[in-house]
Order: C-alpha cells, then structure tokens, then sequence
C-alpha cells in the first residue's frame, strides 16, 4: 500500500452528545484527493464523524469533541479544535453538502451569491462570476442560465441539490464532505449526482458518508465502517472493506 | 492544492465579522435580559411600597374584614375572597366547558362544524376584554335581571362573561396537547377496537395529563388576572357575597378603584400589598408549570377509573356526547349574540359625526381644530400608543428571542424562558401599579414633576407584549428545519450572518406574526393604561409626556357614565371599532404564521 499524504488525521476522537457517547476513539486518515466513504449502519455516528471535520457538531448544544484532529494545509498542520484556524475559515476550506437539498428561499442566482458575499466580501460582479463558474462546475449552468432570477423552489430535487453542490464549491474549498448526497433524490437524479461526483474526484478532497453499497463501490477510493461508535478499515481493499458491511446496506443509492 | 482567492483583505473582514458577531451577542442577550429585570423590578418596587406597612406594624390592620377607609380601616380580606370566589366560580364553570368543546371538536367526524367551531373559539382570542364587559353590560345584566329579578351587577354576571373569556385559553390548550395525543395514539386505539369516543376517554385524556394541569392552571390565571370584567359587572362592594346576586370587588378591581387616593395612607400601602399578592399568585402558578422530567406524571389511578367506568357504559358514553354537543352550541350561541347584539347595536349609529363630531374631517385629521365631540382622540390615542409600544418592544423582544434561540445555554436559557412565561403571567393591573409606582418613586427622588403620561403607558404596555415577542421570536426560529440552521455555518458564516441572512428572513413570516398578535394585545389592554395615565376627555396627546386618550378606555368609561342616547352611540361606536382593529391584526398575524408554517413543513 502505498504511502498518502493525509489531508486530516484523526487520533483518539470521541464525541458525545448530552452525556451519550456517539463516537469513540476514533484513529482515521483521510487521505488528500481521494475519496474517503464512510458507511454502517443508521446510528451508527456517520454524520456525526463527518460534521467532527468541519466543526458543526458544535451547532448542537451539549455535544462534547475530545481527542485530537489535524488539518494539513500547504501552509503547515493545523488543529481546528485548538483553535489555530478561524472557525468560518476552517469551514469554507471544508465545504460540506446536506443529504435533504437545503435552497434558501430565494432566487437561483442569489443562492449562490448571498453566501459569497457574506462570508468572502465579493462585490456584484464578482460574484456573478464565481457563481457562474460554480454552476458550470456543478453542471446545472446550461439548464438555469436563462431563469437564475427564478425560485430556486421552482427547481427539481436533482437540481437543487446540484445548486447546493455549486453553492459549496462557490467557496472555494479542498474538501467536500457529502452526507448521503443522493439519498434523497430518484434514480436518475441520483445518477447524475453520481457522475458528477466522479468528476469532481481528484479535484477535492471527498469525504461521503453512504448507505449504498452499489454507489460506494462505484465512487470509492477507501472505505471506512463505522459500527458502535467505532471505526474498521481502511484496509486498503475496497471489496474486503465493503464484505465486512453490517447488513441492510442493500438499498439502491 | 487549489490556491483560493481572498475577495477582499480577509483578516481585516474576519476582525470585522467577529466584531459584529460579539456585539450582535451581546445585545440581543442584553435585550433578553431586560425580562428578568423587570420582573426584579416588579417585585423590588411592589415590595418597597408595600414595606411601610409592616416596619410600622400596620399589616394587621391589612388583614382584616372590613375595608372603610374613612373609619380607618383598610381590610382587603373581602377583596381575596372575591378574586377567589369569582375566579374559581368562572374556572368551574369554564374548564367543563372548555372540555366539552374539545371533546366535540375532536371526536368523531371531523367535519365542517367542527373546524368552525375551533375557528370561533380561536377568534375569541380577538375580542379585547373591554368588549365583553361592555356587551354584557347592555345584554347579559338587564337579561339576568328580567330572569331573577336582580338590579344591576353581579357576582353572576361577572362569573359568566370572565368563564366566557378565559374559554378560549382552556381550550387552545387542551385542544394543543389531546390533537397531539390523538395524532399518536390513533391507530393504536383503532387496533383495540375503541370507538372514536371510548379513545378520547381511554386513551386520549389519560395520555394528555401535563396538558389538562396545564389548561387549568393558565385558565384559572387569567381568571384571577382580569380586572376589566369585575371592575365592571362585579358591583365593586367590598363585602363578602351571601348570594350569586350579591356584588363583590376583587384584587384587581380594587387596585383599579383605590390607586387615585392620596399616597401616605396605609390604604395607599395596602395597594400594594394587593399587587404583591398577585405578583406572588401568578410566579407560584408559573413555577408549578415549569417542566418536570421528560415524562410527566400520569393520571391518577381513581380518575382512570372514572373514565373507564364512563367509557365501557353506554349510557355514561352517551352522556358525554351529549355534553360536548351542549358545550359547543353554548359558546357558539354565546359568541354569536355578543357578536349579533354589538354589530346591531353599533352600525346603525356609525358614521362620520361619530368620530368627528362637527369637526370638519380634514381639520381634524391634520390636527388644525381640536374634536371635542367624538372617538378621533380616543383613535389617535390609542394609534400613539400603540405605535410607541411597539418601537420599544419589538427591538428588544426579537433579540431577546434571537438570544434564547441561539445564545444562551443552560441556566442562563432557562432563566429567561422563566423570566418571559412569568412576565406573560403578571396581571395587567400588576404591570400598571408598577407603572404607576414608577412615578411615585420619581418624584420622591430626582424629578418632582414626573406624571404619569403617554411614554409611561407604553413603556409599561411594552414591558406586558414584549413576553409575546420574545416567546413568537423564538418558537418561529425554533420550527426552523434543522439542516437550515446548520447551513449557515457550514458555509463559514458567523453566527450573526447566519442569523441575518438565513435563519431570521426564513422565520420572519411567523416573527412578523407574533409581533402583530401583540400589537393587537397592546391595543386592547385597558389596565394598565387605567393606572398610567389615560383620561376620558383629554383631546389628542400633545407630547409623550402628556395624557390621552384610548379607545378600551372610552369604551370602559361610557358603559359605566353614559348620560345620553349620544354617548351610548359613541359607546358602541368605540367598541366596534376596537373590535375591528383587534380582528384586523389578528388576521393578519394568522395568514403570516400560517403561510410560514405551510412553507417549512414537509
């Protein structure tokens, strides 16, 4: 096996949540440009592992993070939890994509914009430009150019969730975290995310969490399972990894 | 590695975002706890006043059983017994009601009437106070007196208009807590073969314990709050009542008819000591109210006895369905006349002249000529101080709801989510004799001329809605969809941006909802402007130190002192329009809350 540069190296996390343990002793290398899943059971801690590495666990009150998390950036190592990056930095940096596509009540274009604007400062123009890069990269740019003053409640699930997709990546940021990015949508909207996601590998450093088996095996670089709080793998082999998968992880994505 | 480009200079946008967040924190928590410093500030002052009473051994003098203050006896025993008796007798009368027309709402069918029938009692919630008094005065009292032969007002009287007023509140509560069981339970029931009535009984009210105490305990509050309907059915006569036809005078009437006299008697201390009673009533009641353990108590062994008794005869099962039927026609006929008797009564004599008096319209309008003759003042009045009120509670109730919602944690949440559910229990009388305590202390320390005037009603009819607002602010973002309030931050917002840009324009539809509701609150609230300063002929406010005139008052002043065929018109005339103010606003707050609630639910 070869050796990886880690683009977030976890050692001894836990979590819990009012007193309840969720996760524990969690030891992960998430390897930079790859695609890192993480599957188990529902319950098992997936999302709550996922939202360690962005921070948002902290949104929760009485939820607790111990142990320690590195982010390798060009400028050096980081440890998000102590405090050596800015929390909306941090989160810009990891981009992360909800599993129900959460549009805010507003037109398309503004989607985009409005965060660009808040957070990094943009002006007008410039914004419409980032968005438009960000929509051409989340492939939707050719189906909404001529309505970006519509609702974006006027736009299919697949295509809302491709604009949540391009309003993360508006951010600039080298990691996505997807939760459960197509198990919300129907079969072919789902399938369009999937190749969508396959282009963007390489690119990003992706770390979904997955209930699909088939769509984790077709996307995957390295598996991670979660079960009881506790994580098994990566051994490397993608198959050994997905044989070890507790059951009920038959639903198509 | 992608290189990112900052749009701008990102450390100096980062100190500034930080900035904003810090301050943002900071205010709307400053503002949260501007709550539980008034309530302090309630109890400090009632406290105070009522101090002289004990350091100069006069309480013994207070509890006694007979008020003349002119013999120097200042008894407010006969005033604790009446609050009890009428509020008891209203709550006994109300709560079976109130039960009944839950029963019906929700048993079998669903059909049209029984929406309806939830659609009324809803809008009961609309009426302001001062016009059931006023209704009743004219329709209720000559009606007791053709039937039983008394003159004039009642303990009767007074027990049957308040049980109609705090119906609704019975109601909304029930209904709130039995609708959710009956949603969990109902296949449930279904599976065991219960009819629809049998698991209303067996199934629905066992498993709705914490709701029916908490009905009772916030009906029985209101009942024990209002002053309006005893200061004006009640009689007023400080004795204790031998009959249903006898009058009486309760706490918060006698706070009302005493608060002018001079202000070193102990007559004058024992006021107070009348408000602390109240104040110390309505926190008891909040207190048992607050939330035990995650599941309360279930009901008792020998009340589900009874129900199960009831539910397995036929007879008992009938009987109860009966009831129901009767309860909801009651108050369907109640609201009915109230409504039928106040628009026959007002449209015939609406017109301009009634507003106006000869004053020409534009004149007036534009306040050139004073109208002498006519509602325009009481309008304008009331228009001021709504206004006025409104600037003041509205800032600071959103923030503090945006700080329970997103700032404060633990004791410090708990303590302003206490300090706003006691502040909405706090009696409006209570919240106008600490208005009026206010000047008092004023012009004992730094400025001798302080009255009571315009700002001090709306400061203190702020401090009676700002409860509402916080409570609206923070339940509204509260039914926000969890993935909404976490993506802010997972775009790298502040808290604050979150707030600003997502989270507040999404919850504001229901915001603005509850922000209206207690404009149409502080429309209609006739307490506390009673102790702080309005006037019955005063002309329009000429500055906010000024006194005024307000329509609740109007209202309230012509059913007692009409002279003429005229003032009983504008009496009329006063109500409808009063009425038709408070339903506006209510509507509007309903269509608000609604369309935010249809547009974050799945």
């Amino acid at each position: 096996m070869e050796t990886l540069n880690p683009h977030f190296t976890l050692r001894g996390v836990g979590v819990t949540l009012n007193g309840r343990r969720i996760l524990e002793g969690i030891d992960l290398d998430i390897p930079k440009g790859r695609a890192t899943f993480i599957m188990g059971r529902s319950g098992a801690g997936k999302t709550t592992l996922l939202r360690v590495l962005n921070r948002l666990n902290e949104c929760f009150p009485g939820s607790e993070t111990s142990g320690e998390v590195l982010l390798h950036l060009d400028r050096g190592v980081v440890r998000p939890y102590a405090g050596d990056i800015a929390l909306p930095e941090l989160r810009r940096l990891v981009g992360m994509v909800f599993q129900h596509p959460n549009v805010l009540p507003m037109s398309i274009e503004a989607n985009i914009a409005m965060p660009l604007s808040t957070v990094r400062g943009c002006g007008r123009d410039e914004a419409m430009e980032v968005a438009r890069l960000a929509l051409q990269e989340a492939r939707l740019w050719e189906e909404v150019r001529d309505r970006l003053d519509a609702d974006a409640r006027t736009l299919s699930g697949g295509q809302q969730q491709r604009l949540c997709l391009a309003r993360t990546l508006a951010m600039k940021p080298d990691v996505l975290l997807l939760d459960e990015p197509t198990s919300s949508l129907d079969f072919m909207a789902a399938r369009g995310i999937e190749e969508l996601l396959a282009g963007l590998k390489g690119r990003y450093t992706l770390v979904v969490v997955s209930h699909g088996r088939e769509f984790s095996a077709r996307l995957a670089d390295d598996i991670v399972i979660l079960r009881d709080g506790r994580v098994h793998g990566p051994s490397g082999d993608i198959d050994a990894d997905l044989d070890t998968c507790p059951e009920g992880l038959e639903r198509m994505p | 590695m992608r290189q990112t480009q900052p749009c701008r200079q990102q450390s100096t946008r980062f100190c500034r975002q930080l900035f904003f967040d810090r301050a943002a924190r900071a205010l709307s928590c400053g503002a949260g706890f501007v709550s539980l410093a008034t309530l302090a500030a309630i109890f400090a002052f009632l406290a105070l006043l009522s101090l002289p009473l004990f350091t100069q051994g006069q309480w013994d003098s207070v509890l006694q059983t007979v008020w003349r203050p002119f013999e120097g006896r200042y008894g407010i025993v006969p005033m604790i017994a009446g609050s009890l008796i009428l509020s008891c007798s209203a709550f006994a009368l109300a709560y079976p009601l109130g039960m009944g027309v839950c029963l019906f709402v929700l048993g079998p069918g669903g059909g049209l009437l029984r929406r309806a029938t939830m659609g009324v009692v809803t809008f009961m919630t609309a009426i302001p106070t001062v016009v059931y008094g006023f209704v009743s005065v004219f329709l209720l009292v000559p009606l007791l007196g053709r039937a039983f032969g008394g003159r004039g007002p009642s303990l009767l009287a007074a027990v049957l208009t308040l049980a109609l007023l705090v119906l609704p509140t019975i109601v909304l509560f029930l209904h709130g807590s039995m609708r959710e069981t009956e949603e969990r339970t109902r296949l449930t029931s279904a599976a065991l073969g219960f009819t629809p009535l049998q698991a209303l009984l067996l199934v629905v009210l066992p498993g709705s314990a914490a709701g029916l105490r908490t009905a009772a305990v916030m009906g029985w509050c209101r009942a024990l709050s209002d002053t309006l309907i005893p200061l004006m059915l009640a009689g007023n006569a400080p004795q204790f009542p031998d009959s249903l036809f006898d009058s009486v005078r309760t706490l918060t009437a006698h706070i009302a008819l005493v608060v002018a006299m001079d202000n070193s008697s102990p007559a004058f201390h024992s006021l107070f000591a009348c408000g602390l009673t109240l104040f110390g009533v309505s926190l008891a009641a909040q207190a048992a109210l607050r939330p035990r353990s995650a599941t309360s108590g279930p009901m008792r062994g020998r009340t589900l006895g009874l129900l199960s008794f009831m539910a397995a005869r036929p007879a008992c099962r009938a009987l109860v369905s009966v009831w129901a039927v009767l309860s909801a026609a009651a108050v369907l006929a109640s609201v009915g006349a109230l409504l039928v008797f106040l628009l026959s009564r007002s449209l015939p004599v609406l017109d301009l002249r009634l507003f106006f008096g000869d004053t020409p319209i534009l004149a007036a309008l534009l306040g050139r000529q004073p109208v002498w003759d006519g509602l325009f003042a009481a309008c304008a009045g009331t228009l001021a101080l709504v206004i006025l009120a409104s600037l003041m509670a509205i800032p600071v109730g959103i923030a503090g709801g945006v700080a329970l919602f997103q700032y404060l944690r633990g004791p410090w949440a708990a303590a302003l989510r206490f300090s706003a559910n006691a502040l909405a229990g706090v009696p409006s009388i209570v919240m106008g004799l600490f208005g009026f305590s206010l000047i008092i202390l004023l012009r004992h320390t730094v400025a001798h001329e302080a009255n009571t005037s315009l700002l001090l009603s709306a400061v203190c009819i702020a401090l009676l809605v700002l409860p509402y607002t916080i409570n609206a602010t923070a339940q509204s973002l509260d039914t926000l969809p969890v993935d909404l309030r976490l993506l802010g931050p997972s775009l790298g917002m502040t808290s604050w941006q979150s707030l600003r840009r997502i989270l507040l324009p999404a919850a504001g539809r229901g915001i603005l909802g509850g922000v209206v509701l207690s404009m149409g609150r502080a429309a209609e609230d006739t307490a506390v402007i009673l102790l702080t300063g309005v006037v019955a002929h005063g002309g329009l406010p000429r500055g906010l130190f000024d006194k005024f005139e307000a329509l609740p008052f109007t209202i309230y002043y012509l059913a007692a002192q009409y002279q003429s065929a005229h003032d009983l018109a504008k009496g009329f005339g006063a109500a409808l329009t009063l009425l038709a103010l408070t339903v506006l606003l209510f509507c509007i707050a309903r269509a608000l809350q609604g369309r935010m609630e249809r547009e974050w639910k799945h």
